[in-house]
């Protein structure tokens, strides 16, 4: 009788554990994603690609938002199942700190464990509506874009990482491609494909800010005589 | 406090001497926190203004950016480099016109000018190239410019297809990943062998197939994420590149009868296109933005050489090639000099440079992204056969994809000679050969 008692009190105990650790459909972005987030009042370019740059290297995750810091996939070959990484438009929303109301003006930022993916997709920015804290670029050359515009189409968005160029021309950029491929700087050539509009989000805060030159800042150039 | 942009040491340096930095260091691991990008010179006309734009993204362990202590160091040609020292700042530029003006010198048509960039921080520090011998670019004195027609975009050229399959599963059909918002990943690559066979690199399916007369005759299983590469060696060694998440990539040789050989780590940083040349196999990575040897295959270098900023050709020669604005400069460095030096001027904006090939008599052929903006933007690839200072033809390709991927892994030159072409559509993915020549 108390071998029984005893058999029963583990088996018991033993079902209770496994009820109470059942994950209940836990997901990694639910498990890991508790970050903050604050309005802040301004943003400077440099300081969005370095946000931007805690991203390269993790996943992918449609409508995602989430991502650590550990240079790796931690939901590999798992797509859309709450798994890290942003996808492209999240990426976008939170590099460039936009307000989570749809058309919200000013910035807000948020911390890269909070899973937020915001109102806007790839194209949201490719078809960017008067309103919005982003606005089509008329030209897509060199001279009217600069690092941390975007290049959208209907289906992708991801921002220039650097105004250097790679001597088989196109441009670095940053973005969170797919559940294979993650969160990457790869070099593309979407500058040149009809499919894709140039995008700038709106007020930023020059890099110099706040002791920029008059008439703005010029490139430095330094002469190795 | 100095300010950026300031000058902060200029001086006689040796190329490593100053920071201590020795040729065979291990290469920066992923995710450190400072990089370096810039735009490489690759191939200057004597006499010009030689500027180098350096990005020196710099960011603490708290992910705040910091300032970063840029280092540019070049010599002309083998003599004592000259290096300063500048903060970082938006829209930096090193001017390296005096180095590129010395060079050419005792009636020397070309030479070269060697360089590197480095940079300190807070993030830590960074180097291009991060070990070995400095990156070079060269100087020629003359680099005749051709112009190149405009053609109308709707005028493209229609191949021939070779290989046509439909999206889906099994020998007869080509894999597609179409998951929720992901960018639509097909076929990654492609090569041609001797006997007009085509390799396709199909990533969903997860292998390397052999395709003749439109049929699968051999498949190597191979697991590799999309944005893989694949060169063909005139061996039938083909060599597969792939890329990891967390920076690295690799190579894997698969040989002649289909095996699939040891992976071969091949480095650090964002892998370009892949090319053999006879046995061996090199990288374009960036942001070095020179070609890497595969250690592992049968490379030949120089002792110190750890890339070379020309694409290799057989008999140690280089091709030099680079996009800006609207011009194309090609050349060919054979025994350290520069020979065959054209610029191609186009009427249109231009995009990645596709693909660029010597040919027998001294000339290139050239496939060129060019796009026009505005209320009715177009787009397509422009093919251009150059003979010296002479346009020999030109015509449009398509550049229409379905599927995402890169120009440079989009087109092939067969060993026929033919010119052939990897297309996407909704219905799966067709390969077309074109001929080469005609219009103009």
């Amino acid at each position: 009788m108390k071998h029984r008692l005893l058999t029963i009190g583990i088996v018991g105990i033993a079902l209770i554990g496994v009820a109470w650790a059942r994950p209940s459909f836990a997901t990694w972005s639910s498990t890991h994603c508790h970050g903050g987030s604050h309005l802040v009042s301004a943003l400077k370019r440099v300081d969005a690609r370095d946000y931007a740059s805690v991203a390269v290297h993790e996943g992918y995750e449609w409508g995602g938002g989430c991502w650590n810091n550990d240079n790796r996939d931690d939901t590999p070959g798992a797509p859309d199942s709450g798994g890290e990484g942003p996808d492209c438009s999240g990426l976008v929303f939170k590099t460039w700190e936009l307000r989570p109301e749809y058309g919200g003006e000013g910035f807000r930022w948020y911390a890269n464990l909070t899973d937020v993916h915001g109102p806007y997709s790839a194209a949201s920015f490719h078809s960017a509506t008067p309103g919005l804290p982003f606005r089509d670029l008329a030209a897509k050359s060199r001279y009217a874009t600069t690092y941390m515009d975007a290049f959208a189409s209907l289906g992708h968005v991801g921002m220039i990482w650097s105004n250097a160029i790679p001597s088989q021309g196109g441009d670095y950029i940053v973005e969170a491609y797919n559940d294979a491929n993650g969160t990457q700087v790869n070099v593309e050539d979407y500058r040149a494909d009809t499919a894709y509009r140039a995008v700038r989000r709106k007020d930023w805060t020059p890099d110099c800010a706040p002791r920029c030159p008059v008439g703005g800042l010029v490139p430095r150039t330094v002469v190795l005589g | 406090m100095i300010a950026a942009g300031a000058v902060v040491a200029t001086g006689v340096a040796t190329f490593w001497g100053v920071t201590g930095a020795q040729a065979g260091q291990p290469a920066p691991t992923p995710g450190d926190r400072l990089q370096i990008f810039y735009t490489a010179p690759v191939l200057a006309r004597s006499g010009e203004r030689v500027l180098v734009p350096v990005d020196a993204m710099c960011s603490t362990v708290r992910g705040t950016p910091c300032r970063a202590l840029v280092t540019m160091r070049a010599a002309d040609g083998l003599g004592p480099a000259r290096a300063t020292s500048v903060w970082a700042s938006p829209g930096l530029r090193f001017d390296l016109s005096a180095a590129a003006s010395q060079v050419v010198t005792d009636g020397a048509a070309s030479s070269f000018v060697r360089f590197s960039i480095e940079a300190r921080g807070a993030g830590g520090r960074a180097s291009l190239p991060p070990a070995g011998s400095p990156l070079r670019f060269y100087v020629a004195r003359s680099i005749p410019p051709v112009s190149v027609a405009s053609l109308p975009f709707a005028h493209v050229r229609r191949g021939r297809t070779v290989l046509s399959l439909p999206w889906g599963s099994g020998p007869a059909r080509a894999g597609i990943a179409l998951g929720g918002g992901d960018l639509p990943a097909g076929p990654s690559s492609f090569d041609v062998d001797r006997s007009g066979r085509i390799f396709l690199l199909d990533t969903k399916q997860s292998r390397l197939g052999v395709f003749a007369a439109g049929r699968l005759v051999r498949s190597t299983p191979l697991p590799v994420a999309p944005r893989s590469d694949v060169a063909l060696s005139p061996d039938g060694t083909a060599f597969v590149l792939a890329r990891a998440l967390d920076g690295r990539f690799d190579v894997t040789p698969v040989g002649p009868s289909g095996d699939a050989q040891s992976v071969l780590a091949a480095g650090v940083g964002i892998p370009g296109a892949i090319r053999a040349v006879g046995g061996s196999a090199y990288v374009h990575v960036f942001p070095l933005d020179a070609w890497l040897p595969v250690a592992g295959t049968q490379v030949r270098v120089d002792p110190g050489d750890a890339s070379v900023v020309g694409e290799p050709l057989p008999g140690g020669r280089q091709l030099l090639s680079v996009v800006r604005g609207r011009r194309v400069r090609l050349g060919t460095v054979d025994d350290g000099r520069v020979r065959d030096a054209v610029e191609l001027v186009f009427g249109r904006a231009l995009g990645e440079l596709a693909l660029a090939a010597p040919d027998r008599s001294g000339g290139y052929l050239a496939i060129v992204h060019v796009w026009r903006d505005g209320p009715r933007p177009a787009d397509a690839f422009q093919a251009v056969q150059v003979d010296g200072r002479r346009i020999v033809s030109t015509f449009l390709l398509p550049s229409r994809a379905y599927t995402s991927g890169s120009p440079q892994t989009a087109f092939r030159i067969g060993p026929d000679g033919g010119l052939y072409q990897m297309l996407t559509s909704a219905d799966g993915v067709r390969v077309v050969r074109y001929r080469i020549g005609g219009e103009r």
